[in-house]
């Protein structure tokens, strides 16, 4: 229990919601976290205020399934819009993910919903893109500029999973993930990378940290 | 206080992780289309550096100079990714040697901050003989990043 009240007081507790974890209610049961989630990863939004040059968002869907197991499945699109010295670059894609999650944390508490997770998700991605002007500078010979057209790429990866999740108010739930994303392939047809993956990050590296944050509304489910 | 602790710590985390995973800040270099070329002594069997000094090189078709009364040993000639051929006029005191590279081109991709580069292939390096002994491709490629010497030039 104390290692609870100190998760719960370090990583959540927005207003009140530290406060009420430490009461027992027995009146509820851990069929609480019974449901389908539905959520909103926040992240992007963040991010666009630093990096306006790309915007996106994602959705989650969340399904508890056997005791401690979560589906889960995610939705999203990135667009990107740049305009620099060496290149322009543009990119409208989109991305599924689905895997599952198993929560490690365990209490006797019954009212006690939060989470302590791990999982995997698998990625397809698809986006199209291209380089409406690239600039190669040669300073004697005078620069090469050329365009490069529209070109559909497709991507998959692994995210590995780590996250924390926690009920602020009855069925609004929160969470933090962690992600280790690991590109299996991406098959650009032209000379032209990804700037980013939809859903993956940064597209010429085959390893990518990432960071979620994500506000969900649980749809009550009584067995 | 706890909400702004949250907050904060989410914007912080957001923007890490975010700039994690979007185009770096490398270092880009530019000029990479350069044969590199060493000036090497005819006379002798080995390798041997030569020196030219009071050497004027100009590229045919333009105005500007690219080496001006200078001494030195070896060459950084930019072949134009305009054509696929590139000619220089090389000049030693009152000598005066034209010299073309004929190659291919291949855009290439470098990386998400640094955009792209022209590879390039030589293929045929023709040249008159005032001065110039012969001429040997030591490596053809002219790539990104890389500090080969292209071509070998043997000077009378």
């Amino acid at each position: 229990m104390s290692k609870y009240i100190l998760i719960s007081l370090f990583l959540f507790s927005l207003g009140n919601a530290g406060a009420q974890t430490v009461v027992v209610n027995k009146t509820e049961d851990k069929k609480d976290q019974h449901g389908i989630s539905f959520g909103i990863d926040i992240s992007p939004f963040i991010l666009y205020a630093f990096q306006p040059d790309r915007i996106g968002a994602t959705f989650l869907g969340r399904y508890y399934f056997k005791r401690n197991w979560y589906s889960v499945a995610e939705i999203g699109f990135e667009n990107v819009d740049f305009d620099e010295n060496s290149y322009a670059y543009t990119s409208n894609g989109g991305f599924l993910k689905i895997g599952a999650e198993y929560n490690f944390f365990k209490v006797n508490d019954p009212s006690n919903t939060d989470n302590i997770t791990a999982g995997i998700r698998y990625g397809i991605a698809t986006q199209s893109q291209q380089s409406p002007r690239y600039t190669i500078i040669d300073d004697y010979w005078g620069n090469y500029t050329g365009d490069i057209g529209l070109s559909t790429v497709v991507s998959h990866y692994i995210d590995l999973v780590a996250g924390i999740r926690t009920q602020v108010f009855k069925n609004f739930f929160m969470g933090w993930t962690f992600r280790l994303k690991v590109l299996m392939s991406s098959n650009s047809k032209t000379v032209l990378e990804p700037y980013s993956i939809p859903g993956y990050g940064k597209g010429d590296v085959n390893v990518n940290m990432g960071f979620t944050y994500t506000l969900e509304y649980q749809i009550p489910f009584k067995k | 206080m706890k909400y702004v602790f949250y907050i904060v710590l989410t914007i912080i985390l957001s923007v890490i992780f975010g700039r994690c995973d979007s185009g770096g800040d490398d270092i880009c270099l530019s000029n990479q289309n350069a044969a590199q070329a060493g000036l090497y002594s005819a006379h002798s069997l080995s390798d041997k550096d030569t020196v030219l000094t009071d050497l004027y090189i100009q590229g045919v078709g333009n105005d500007s100079i690219l080496y001006d009364s200078v001494a030195v040993n070896s060459l950084f000639l930019p072949l134009s990714m305009h054509t696929d051929t590139t000619a220089y006029r090389i000049k030693v005191k009152t000598l005066l040697d034209t010299i073309w590279f004929v190659y291919r081109r291949d855009l290439s991709y470098v990386s998400s901050s640094c955009g792209l580069t022209m590879n390039i292939e030589i293929d045929t390096i023709l040249f008159t003989g005032r001065f110039i002994d012969s001429v040997a491709i030591n490596y053809p490629y002219i790539l990104y990043n890389e500090n080969i010497e292209n071509v070998k030039i043997y000077i009378n």
